[in-house]
């Protein structure tokens, strides 16, 4: 049976190696050759502009909220 | 845009410090993140879009066109050119006055500059109608960083709107600017986005944006209804009106989050929560829901479902109990409680232009969408005797009227090549 003294040695070296691994820099997770399926053109965020910046005018002119839709709208009266 | 100055105009605002902060460590962090490689600017590419809303009595329609260029690998330039032709006669129009037409015009253009991993985008948007003026200038950073997995944005947008009044020439049917009535108000805009690659399959999105109003934020145009006496939705209601008002300020904060799914059989799906909340008590909550699936070697077929709920702004009523009960008073319907459901469907197909070397890729696209909007406190005032000739068969008291429905149809048909 490990001693107390013993399983204290060891989380401290766990919890050093875990600190020291924090400080490292962040390596992409994701590597180049894996991204196919993200660089399908059905993955794109937003394919057709065009067509997204006509909804998000649609639907503002009638709805009281804004904002955070990661488009830029001009003004518009729409009374 | 300089970071710098941003970082000092938002501290200008209530409330902006915190934000201030977070800006700073923002802009700090993206100046520590040298350019390891280079990223690159989106295709080439035009659009030409046909559109057609149709509901409550409103039909707007109109062509939109946009295209992007690069000038360089480091350069690209867009503009966009945008008509809304509208002919109303909606619930709005119909109480307070008489069925109209007006064409809104919208020009706009813009850069994209990159730099390593960084790009700046900047621009300028120019809308005008009879009743409307508005000039927006927009400008912003982002930053590629973790091998790519990444990307962070922050933007800036300032618009400066002029509110005219249109009179109508009812012998000639024509309308005229109001030369008595002119008021003005601004816009400031703040967003901060990430974009976040999370697997091989699934990307993520934050945004965040505050805006802050000031200035005319009214409608010369709506009124609202009070009681003189009597009981609502009983004949013995007297019902008075009076030109709404509105504060003249309004900051407003929006988050969304997103994700982002690629299925195992060549489809994606992506859905997205948006939470807003406004100095005038405004909460409201949007969902989003698309899916797209290629079928055959050239088609692409899509499907969105979107909920959208708010409750209604503080100095919001349908019929007041006296004029003088608020300092502010509105009864526009797009500050009262409503929740609106909206199915779409897309279509797509794509092919090659047959002896033009120049076009790469072009598509094809038809889009419908269908939206219930299901109001909860703003009633169908066409119902009431108070509106000559407007009982519609089914007359009611003023007060007791039926709670207002809005059922739209917006039409898409717009061609792309990418060149």
């Amino acid at each position: 049976m490990m001693r107390a003294p013993c399983v204290a040695r060891v989380l401290f070296a766990c919890g050093t190696l875990t600190a020291l691994a924090a400080c490292a820099p962040i390596q992409p997770w994701v590597k180049p050759y894996e991204r196919e399926h993200l660089a399908d053109p059905i993955m794109s965020l937003d394919p057709n502009p065009v067509s997204s910046d006509y909804l998000q005018h649609v639907f503002g002119v009638r709805e009281a909220s804004r904002g955070a839709t990661g488009a830029v709208g001009g003004g518009c009266g729409c009374n | 845009m300089q970071l710098s100055g941003l970082v000092k105009d938002v501290a200008a605002w209530p409330g902006g410090q915190r934000l201030r902060a977070l800006l700073a460590a923002l802009a700090l962090a993206l100046a520590w993140v040298a350019p390891a490689r280079s990223d690159v600017l989106p295709d080439d590419r035009a659009d030409v879009l046909f559109h057609r809303y149709d509901g409550g009595g409103l039909v707007v329609e109109g062509p939109s066109v946009l295209v992007q260029k690069k000038v360089t690998e480091k350069f690209a330039v867009n503009a966009a050119y945008y008509v809304d032709q509208i002919s109303s006669a909606s619930i709005d129009v119909v109480t307070t006055a008489s069925p109209y037409k007006e064409k809104r015009q919208q020009e706009s253009a813009g850069f994209e500059y990159l730099q390593g991993q960084t790009t700046y985008s900047g621009g300028f948007i120019d809308s005008n109608e009879n009743d409307y003026a508005s000039k927006t200038a927009f400008a912003g950073v982002s930053q590629s960083m973790f091998g790519d997995l990444s990307t962070v944005s922050i933007g800036f947008k300032r618009t400066w709107n002029n509110v005219y009044r249109s009179l109508k020439n009812e012998a000639t049917d024509e309308t005229y600017r109001d030369p008595s009535f002119h008021q003005q108000n601004e816009n400031h805009s703040y967003t901060l986005g990430l974009t976040q690659v999370l697997t091989r399959n699934l990307i993520g999105n934050f945004d965040f944006e505050t805006d802050v109003d000031e200035g005319y934020l009214s409608s010369p145009y709506r009124q609202v209804r009070y009681l003189i006496s009597g009981a609502l939705g009983t004949p013995t209601a007297i019902i008075g009106t009076e030109t709404q008002k509105y504060p003249n300020t309004r900051t407003s904060n929006a988050v969304s989050v997103g994700l982002k799914y690629y299925l195992p059989y060549h489809a994606a799906v992506d859905g997205s929560l948006r939470y807003f909340h406004d100095t005038w008590a405004i909460g409201a909550e949007t969902l989003q829901l698309h899916y797209a699936q290629p079928v055959w070697q050239h088609w692409l077929f899509e499907g969105f479902y979107r909920f959208y709920r708010q409750n209604s702004a503080n100095f919001y009523q349908d019929v007041f109990a006296r004029i003088d009960e608020y300092n502010y008073y509105t009864r526009d319907k797009e500050l009262s409680t409503y929740h609106a459901n909206t199915l779409g469907v897309g279509l797509s197909y794509q092919f090659l232009v047959p002896r033009v070397r120049l076009i790469t890729k072009a598509t094809a696209n038809l889009r419908i969408d269908h939206m219930m909007v299901q109001y909860e406190n703003f009633r169908d005032e066409r119902y009431s005797k108070l509106f000559v000739g407007g009982d519609n068969g089914h007359a009611s008291y003023a007060g007791g009227e039926p709670l207002y429905v809005l059922n739209a149809n917006v039409l898409q048909a717009f061609f792309s090549i990418w060149f």
